[in-house]
């Protein structure tokens, strides 16, 4: 199982290198470099870190091709191939919908499948055609991603909850291609996890994904209910708050992130390799936490200790 | 008469991994004040990522892009870009950018009605934006609703533009701090004296607006081969707007024939007519003294910085040694 951590979350690229560089001494596989709407432009962050780290790999992404053109997401992955050797992979998704629409990209979740998904096949070509390793993955929720996703190199699949995962994996059970690489990317927090939404870091990532959710997956959980009220509370807020989360509950919330103790993550990540998952990326606010990748490092040397 | 110049190094994205990494490690010990990037469209390297690997390989060099095309990345990109390479950079980066290369824009279908409104627009919301503001902007090339960067303070990122027109350079005049410039020596002289008086006329010192020349400087003395600087010469004569070449003196049907070839064939086939008047005035070649007395010329009519390259063939980097050796001796050593 690939361990791997996402960065470059609101860090400045100091926190981020030292991070990065803690992660790869300490033996984390993979450290993953956020893009918008992150600050900080993701590729060249990718190339800081490729000077400054030996071993682990660097993912790029998430990407979204309706921000960038497909030729220049496989220029900027072919340069650093080039660069720093063949230590890249990227990951690619239609982005956040309403960060998109304030600087002027604004289309249908529709559309922006469909755009994603034509991109996906054209990038995957062109940077294996340009005789580059780059594994390119698919960030998938809905039916229709996760499906589209079997023609990438793999999927990082944005759920946490093991019923919700399982679900998931039906869609593409017995179609999964040999090699596919089977990934979760859930929002993490390693801790003492006590009081879920007063611990704003973990219950506004959770809220987050609970609100983007896509209509199938909250139709086929029966989620339609209890999202109206707190979408409709962040359509006019037009950004996440504490009355968005409340409005969620704690019980609920849970579901979109994993949230809890070291020892409690050795059992989740039991359940997840028996699922047949190949790797997992820890979304923020894990890598965002000051002592967030030593934890991840601890915890995966006792993982493996055992 | 010169007046004080610096040298720096020119590269574009097209150029291969091997040749850039030498530039950027070599760049501090040359004694380049800069190494500016000049982005083709959709070929080769990504600047962003070239720009950031020459901050990392370099220390005291300054370096920036030169140019970046507005016109082909979201305005959101570019004010996210120019944080992270300022950060990278410790403050070595100067974000260059214009509205792009003829040449280069029509073979990718981009039009722009008004070019110098949409310049100046997109240095303002980039400002506004680098200031840690929140913008509603919209304009021909962008649109931006209740947009921020939400970085923890204001960064300072120094806006060269790089210009033609006499429009632009009353622009770089008013709201810029420096100019990349290339052409002629006539039309150096004329466009330097124009960003001068727009300065004036903004109330700002002129001597506050760096003025960089970029012309392809082809040392022949490395066995450069003659052939590659009568391409170079054919495709920027192919890029060079009539408003430029109003100013010079040179024989316009031989102009026009060169441009109508580069446009139905190629800068190779273009090249077959660049004589040797054309290849002195479009470009700085010939041996290292001919080369920094051509330097001391243009730092003579008011430039401060003059970029050597491309091409980059024969030994070039032999060559590109022994020019900062001329000009260093030439200075007493340094």
């Amino acid at each position: 199982m690939r361990w791997g951590v996402a960065l470059n979350v609101r860090e400045t690229i100091t926190e981020t290198l030292q991070k990065a560089e803690h992660a790869d001494r300490g033996g984390i596989d993979q450290v993953w470099i956020t893009d918008f709407p992150a600050l900080r432009y993701a590729p060249t962050v990718a190339a800081a870190i490729a000077e400054r780290t030996k071993s682990c790999r660097i993912g790029v992404g998430l990407v979204s091709p309706l921000l960038y053109s497909s030729t220049q997401i496989v220029q900027f992955m072919s340069t650093l191939a080039d660069s720093y050797g063949e230590r890249f992979d990227l990951l690619l998704g239609p982005g956040d919908k309403l960060a998109l629409a304030r600087v002027g990209i604004s289309y249908s979740s529709k559309i922006m499948v469909e755009k994603t998904t034509s991109a996906l096949m054209e990038i995957k070509q062109r940077i294996s055609e340009a005789g580059h390793s780059c594994s390119v993955f698919l960030g998938a929720q809905g039916p229709v991603m996760i499906k589209a996703a079997l023609k990438a190199d793999g999927v990082l699949l944005n759920y946490s909850d093991l019923e919700m995962i399982e679900w998931a994996l039906n869609q593409i059970k017995n179609e999964i291609p040999a090699g596919f690489q089977l990934g979760l990317f859930p929002p993490t927090y390693v801790g003492d996890c006590q009081d879920f939404l007063s611990n704003e870091s973990i219950s506004y990532s959770a809220a987050m994904v609970a609100i983007g959710l896509s209509r199938v997956v909250s139709n086929s959980f029966g989620f339609q209910n209890r999202l109206q009220t707190a979408r409709g509370l962040m359509k006019e807020h037009g950004q996440m708050r504490m009355d968005v989360v409340n409005s969620l509950g704690s019980e609920f919330l849970q579901r979109f992130a994993f949230c809890g103790t070291s020892e409690q993550l050795h059992v989740y990540m039991k359940a997840l390799e028996k699922m047949g998952f190949t790797s997992i990326v820890f979304g923020p606010p894990q890598g965002i936490r000051q002592h967030g990748v030593e934890i991840l490092v601890n915890a995966k040397s006792i993982y493996y200790a055992d | 008469m010169s007046g004080s110049y610096e040298v720096s190094i020119g590269i574009t994205t097209h150029m291969g991994v091997n040749a850039t990494d030498w530039i950027a490690q070599n760049s501090d010990s040359l004694g380049a004040k800069s190494v500016w990037i000049g982005e083709d469209i959709a070929l080769g390297q990504e600047t962003f990522v070239l720009t950031a690997a020459t901050l990392l390989q370099s220390k005291k060099t300054r370096v920036g892009t030169g140019i970046i095309p507005v016109t082909v990345h979201n305005i959101s990109t570019l004010a996210r870009v120019g944080v992270t390479l300022d950060e990278i950079g410790a403050g070595r980066f100067a974000f260059g950018f214009g509205i792009g290369g003829i040449q280069d824009l029509e073979k990718h279908g981009i039009h722009i009605k008004k070019p110098v409104s949409e310049l100046r627009e997109s240095v303002k919301i980039l400002r506004r934006l680098w200031a840690g503001e929140t913008v509603d902007s919209s304009s021909e090339l962008f649109s931006l609703r209740g947009f921020g960067l939400g970085q923890s303070s204001p960064v300072n990122i120094p806006v060269f533009l790089g210009v033609r027109g006499p429009q632009m350079l009353k622009l770089v005049g008013t709201i810029a701090d420096g100019v990349i410039l290339s052409g002629p020596f006539d039309y150096l002289r004329n466009a330097i004296k124009m960003v001068d008086a727009a300065a004036n006329q903004a109330g700002r010192n002129k001597d506050d607006i760096e003025k960089v020349v970029w012309v392809p400087t082809i040392p022949t003395f490395k066995g450069i081969q003659e052939k590659v600087a009568r391409r170079v010469v054919a495709l920027v004569i192919a890029d060079t707007p009539d408003a430029v070449l109003d100013m010079l003196t040179v024989d316009r049907n031989k102009v026009n024939k060169i441009r109508e070839t580069v446009a139905a064939s190629s800068p190779k086939e273009g090249g077959k007519f660049v004589d040797d008047e054309l290849l002195d005035v479009f470009s700085i070649s010939g041996t290292k003294e001919h080369m920094v007395n051509r330097f001391e010329d243009i730092a003579g009519i008011g430039a401060t910085e003059i970029v050597l390259g491309p091409p980059f063939s024969g030994d070039w980097r032999e060559a590109l040694i022994d020019i900062f050796a001329e000009v260093d001796s030439r200075r007493g050593g340094r």
